[in-house]
């Protein structure tokens, strides 16, 4: 009998040793995405990201979208009374408010999520291993497309608050607006930081060059109306000598003669299913 | 003692009285017999009764702990139920069953435990069958012998992470040492039917008039002209002019059987029950039906004075057939009006009979019985579990025992659709609204699930001296979940009939993925008692899940309770009022763990189509952040404090258990909104929601005891709660107006909107009334309160309408027998609570033109006196989230079984 005893006391034993070590047991995860718990781990994961923020330039839809230009304008024509009361309508009558959503709220959310996202690339690019160079394309990259998006948000609403790395709910209660001299300021401190990075071309048509900064650096100038600074910057792209003008201004909107000579910078686009 | 015995009696009329302690009394009239042999039955409101609790059983004088123990005897075994949740309903106090559905195959109840304790969708008690997790539908409840509900925290410690919403324990039949082997075989057939429907119109003509009156108020024209409508009114052909009840037509009354063997019994050395059983069930619904196979084992063997093994196998298959999309024919219901024929004479499905004289039809196809007909899908179902267990007696006191189960559900599904068409009386071919719009496509899902459970436990009771007696549980308990599916889809098969995916020539879709989940843990429980009259208990629980980060994932839930059991006082005892009186009382924490996903701390980079880009023309893959996610999450926490009173009266003829409880979960999940400036992501999901439950459970109970076949033996029961809910912490006090709504302070889900005094009898009424708002009302619109009285009819009108969780839930409960007659009665009820009536069927809207009888009595300048508005389509004024749709939903229900 007490032999038995021991036998079973020592199996107890043996079993509750044995699960001293299941930590390993808990670490389970899944599969089926890419997770915080195995993400960043090479360049390929950091051009992911890059590639993430570029997607954000891209639009698919007329009606309550328009991070450039001035969205549907059909509400400044006749058509007007076409729209009832609805953003449309209103941003053609002057009476557009905040709390109307639509082109408005589309736009800000658009401008801040090209933000976040490079905000995010810049914060998860310190985590990996990366050869010099290359590390600095990219960060040149980020900062270029978040200038974009700085100068998109500047021109609409004027001052905005200003957001320069990943943040905390928390801390986005509490942020306030910044001037417009202060945003306008920090469009061109992106700026400068990607022409300091950028090359001249780039390994991939559609990428950010060094004349698409300086083309974007002058458009900046050009709406806070500093036209000597456009004129300098034109010299600048000038001495590139890869940029000139396209023969034909009617072809220039023709889907054969993409990133032609003339184009600084465009939006790239793919026909496929779903187009 | 061989039980023979000899007595000189006076007379014929003697009555030879029985009786022996924990067995009913038992009289027999002597008559002309010589021989008298009789055989009593054991008392079941015995003292020593045992009770069924967490990883081992209690005797019920000595719990300290709110449980409440129902026992399927053969009164509970004849009750024509398809799911065992279904037969709780009213027995119990704190627990509200309600079922929320009659379809075949998924008709099990919803069962919570003291109220709603939480915000999400995870506030389903646990259950434990045998020992080991399970669910209802995959249980025979022909098989159970008995079902524990722990409703507090000193209970349900010792489950821990996963307990606290409550734990339901059930455990199965089994043959008892050296019983003769019993073979019982029970059948049941029944019939089901639909019970309340909507009133609507069935007359065509009336519906159409109807229809006409409101077009002409909204300022259209009508629809039907005179002369069709009077066709309609003569009638005459039920195939051109119907006047069609859809609720006849589609809900019939359908057959139940059940069939069930089980053998039991048991030698000296070993114990064993097997049980076969069938089910089948045909839907109200043409084409739905659902069949259930199962086979259970149980044995349990006695090797040695030392050692006894035993084992558990269950294994079940389920068959549901239903059509392609039961969703769509409760959805082409919502249209189906009267002047819609069911069949042509001929025999194929009917059409709508509104044709104008040029063939156009003057309304689409809402025939229900086609989306009924097409296609199908079937699910199958098979579910096993084994136990196999090991005690080892090292001692008398000192036991060991080692669970290992295993547990899997296979489920197959597979779906087609067809083309079915309805036919006008003239021979215009229809088919019903959007029928089969992305073409005919046949899927096949494949699901795997498999749990795989250890728990080993070791229990010690000893009666250390005279007046102090001990009890130690410990044990540990290893827990792999996995859930694996895969799922492939084709469309456009070459002809119609072709039902396997490899059929389809395009729209190739493929998907599949896995989850899971891991557990380790630690528990332990200690009794004490002092004298048999003073008790204590104390469970602890320390869980590790999978679920959360590395760091955060221990979990410890403790609980104490306390008890005085009175009676046994000496100076109890001399009153002899009491035959038992028990105070007790409990604190202790449980946490929920069932929240959002397997992984809910893990960050995912989400990786699509829409967050790429493409390079010259080549596409380039991008990813981005989507979720934000609190790193930090874990599950939420329920602390539960009770104070109960049990008194036992007349020998225990009369029982009283009475409870107060008050239970508060914490670090709900809840998603607070963000500001936008965090990008195009979603709000993440962090502990920050309190919610308060807290009642009065009161449960009497009568019983005259008697159990000889020649006297009246009855009981009555009845049973009480009383439960207030209220969220104490969400959003800051700050959350969205929304109809059922989630705000501090108020009922989960509290009905809210306007409140609907009257009805405006004159244009010049409403826009005095209503003088700012932008929208004015006319004569015959609901009137709303003004709260803030500025004219406008905004959010601060809002209020509270009402709330969704009923204050009383109570049951009682009377059983007759007297010779062989054995009748049970059961009522159910539920006392203030609302339901928000507001839905396709009840209002006037112009894509479903089914009409309630109640708009009969609208609103008019000649009807001014109804409370009903005037006749309009889709008005969005009177379609307002408001009390006119509020009703008081108390109901009592009353079973009877014999």
């Amino acid at each position: 009998m007490k032999q038995l005893k021991n036998i079973h006391y020592s199996f107890l034993l043996i079993l509750l040793i044995s699960f001293s070590g299941c930590d390993d047991f808990l670490n389970f995860l899944p599969e089926d995405k890419i997770t915080s718990a195995s993400f960043p781990e090479n360049e390929e994961d950091i051009k992911l990201l890059l590639n993430g923020v570029y997607g954000q330039l891209r639009e698919t839809d007329v009606y309550n979208q328009g991070f450039y230009g001035f969205g549907v304008l059909d509400g400044a024509t006749p058509n007007a009374y076409n729209w009832g009361n609805g953003p449309i309508a209103k941003a053609g009558n002057g009476s557009l408010s905040s709390g109307d959503g639509g082109m408005l709220t589309f736009r800000w959310k658009k401008g801040y999520t090209i933000i976040a996202n490079a905000n995010n690339l810049l914060k998860e690019i310190e985590k990996v291993e990366l050869p010099a160079e290359t590390k600095e394309l990219y960060v040149g990259k980020a900062h270029f497309l978040r200038g974009l998006a700085y100068s998109v948000l500047v021109e609409s609403y004027g001052g905005v608050p200003l957001i320069l790395e990943a943040i905390s709910t928390e801390e986005a209660r509490t942020i306030s607006r910044a001037s417009a001299e202060e945003t306008w300021k920090q469009v061109h401190d992106d700026y400068d930081r990607a022409i300091a990075r950028l090359k001249p071309t780039a390994p991939e048509v559609g990428r950010a060059t060094l004349g698409a900064a300086y083309g974007m650096k002058m458009r900046a100038y050009l709406y806070q109306g500093k036209y000597e600074e456009v004129l300098q910057m034109a010299e600048k792209i000038d001495e590139l000598g890869i940029y000139g003008l396209f023969h034909s201004y009617e072809g220039l909107f023709a889907a054969e003669n993409e990133n032609n000579k003339e184009v600084l910078f465009d939006i790239q686009y793919m026909e496929g299913e779903n187009s | 003692m061989d039980g023979n015995y000899s007595l000189e009696l006076p007379g014929e009329n003697s009555i030879l009285t029985f009786s022996f302690i924990r067995f009913n009394t038992k009289e027999e009239r002597v008559g002309n017999r010589q021989q008298i042999d009789v055989m009593l039955e054991e008392n079941v409101l015995a003292i020593d009764e045992v009770v069924v609790v967490g990883y081992g059983t209690q005797k019920k004088v000595n719990l300290t702990s709110s449980v409440s123990s129902v026992v399927f005897d053969q009164e509970m075994d004849n009750r024509p139920i398809t799911n065992a949740s279904q037969a709780l309903s009213g027995k119990v106090t704190g627990l509200w069953v309600s079922q929320n559905s009659g379809k075949p195959g998924e008709d099990g109840a919803q069962l919570r435990v003291r109220g709603w304790g939480t915000i999400g969708d995870n506030t389903d008690p646990l259950v434990i069958i045998d020992g080991v997790e399970g669910a209802f539908n995959q249980i025979n409840p022909n098989d159970i012998e008995s079902i524990t509900i722990l409703k507090d925290a000193a209970s349900a410690a010792i489950y821990g992470s996963k307990a606290a919403n409550g734990v339901v324990l059930i455990t199965t039949k089994m043959g008892s040492s050296n019983e003769k082997f019993q073979v019982n075989l029970n059948s049941y057939m029944g019939v089901q039917s639909l019970g309340r429907r909507y009133n609507l119109i069935t007359n065509s003509a009336e519906n159409m008039e109807l229809i006409n009156k409101t077009l002409i108020n909204d300022g259209s024209s009508p629809l039907f002209p005179d002369h069709m409508i009077s066709a309609f009114r003569q009638g005459g052909d039920k195939y051109k002019y119907p006047n069609t009840d859809w609720f006849k037509e589609v809900y019939n009354t359908t057959i139940i059987h059940e069939h069930n063997l089980s053998i039991q019994g048991g030698t000296q050395k070993s114990t064993s029950l097997l049980s076969f059983n069938y089910l089948g069930h045909d839907g109200m619904i043409p084409n739905t039906s659902s069949e259930r196979y199962s086979i259970r084992a149980n044995l349990d063997y006695y090797m040695n004075s030392w050692l006894k093994i035993g084992g558990r196998l269950n294994y079940m298959r389920r068959t549901e057939t239903e059509p392609y999309s039961i969703d769509r024919i409760f959805e082409i219901m919502r249209g189906a009006s009267s002047f819609t024929a069911p069949y042509t004479r001929d025999g194929r499905f009917g059409s709508v009979e509104t044709i104008d004289e040029n063939g156009v039809l003057l309304y689409d196809n809402r025939n229900p019985l086609i989306d009924a007909a097409n296609g199908q899908r079937k699910r199958t179902s098979d579910f096993i579990t084994v136990n196999a267990f090991a005690d080892i007696t090292f001692t008398p006191d000192l036991i060991l025992r080692t669970t290992l189960s295993s547990s899997g559900k296979w489920i197959l599904s597979d779906k087609y659709n067809e083309n079915v068409y309805g036919y006008t009386d003239s021979g215009i071919e229809t088919i019903t609204k959007n029928l089969n719009r992305e073409g005919l496509d046949m899927s096949r899902r494949q699901e795997t699930t498999t749990q795989n459970t250890m728990h080993s436990t070791l229990n010690y009771n000893k009666k250390i001296s005279t007046n102090h007696t001990i009890g130690v549980t410990a044990g540990i308990q290893l827990e792999d979940f996995n859930y694996k599916w895969v799922y492939a889809r084709r469309s456009n098969a070459p002809k119609q009939g072709l039902t396997q995916v490899d059929a389809g020539t395009s729209g190739i879709q493929g998907e599949g993925n896995m989850e899971g989940l891991r557990m380790f843990s630690y528990f332990g429980r200690v009794n004490y008692s002092f004298a048999d009259k003073y008790l204590l208990e104390a469970n602890f629980r320390a869980d590790a899940s999978s679920r959360f980060k590395k760091g955060n994932r221990w979990g410890y839930f403790p609980g104490f309770s306390a008890g005085w059991r009175i009676a046994e006082e000496d100076f109890m005892k001399d009153l002899d009022i009491f035959s038992n009186l028990k105070l007790r009382a409990s604190w202790g924490q449980l946490g929920n763990q069932n929240i959002k996903g397997y992984w809910p701390y893990l960050t995912v980079i989400n990786q699509s189509n829409e967050l790429s880009y493409n390079y010259g023309g080549s596409f380039a893959p991008g990813a981005a952040v989507k979720d934000l996610v609190d790193e930090d999450i874990t599950w939420e926490t329920t602390t539960t404090l009770d104070i109960g009173l049990d008194v036992g009266l007349l020998d225990n003829r009369l029982t009283l258990e009475a409870d107060y409880f008050r239970k508060i979960t914490s670090d709900i999940l809840v998603q607070l909104p963000i500001p936008l400036m965090l990008g195009d992501v979603t709000a993440p999901y962090e502990n920050v929601g309190k919610m308060l439950n807290r009642g009065i459970e009161l449960g009497i109970n009568y019983d005259n005891q008697v159990n000889s076949k020649d006297r009246l033996g009855y009981s009555v029961g009845v049973n009480l709660t009383h439960l207030h809910n209220e969220i104490t912490k969400f959003q800051g006090g700050k959350s969205p107006d929304q109809l059922y709504l989630l705000r501090e302070g108020y009922s989960f889900k509290t009905l809210y909107g306007y409140k609907a005094v009257g009805i405006y009898q004159t244009d010049e009424e409403a826009a005095a009334h209503m003088h700012s708002n932008s929208y004015v009302p006319k004569a015959g619109n609901l009137k709303f309160k003004d709260v803030n009285g500025d004219g406008k009819l905004g959010y601060e009108d809002k209020q509270k309408m009402g709330n969704t969780i009923p204050t009383f839930t109570y049951g009682i409960t009377a059983n007759l027998r007297y010779k062989n007659v054995d009748l049970s009665l059961l009522f159910q009820g539920v006392a203030n609570f609302n339901v928000y009536t507001q839905n396709e069927y009840t209002r006037m809207s112009y894509e479903y033109l089914n009409i309630t009888e109640k708009w009969k009595d609208a609103w008019s300048p000649e009807n001014t006196g109804s409370k009903i508005p005037s006749l309009k389509f889709d008005n969005s004024w009177d379609q307002s989230e408001s009390s006119f749709w509020v009703h008081r939903g108390d109901f009592l229900k009353l079973k009877i079984f014999s």
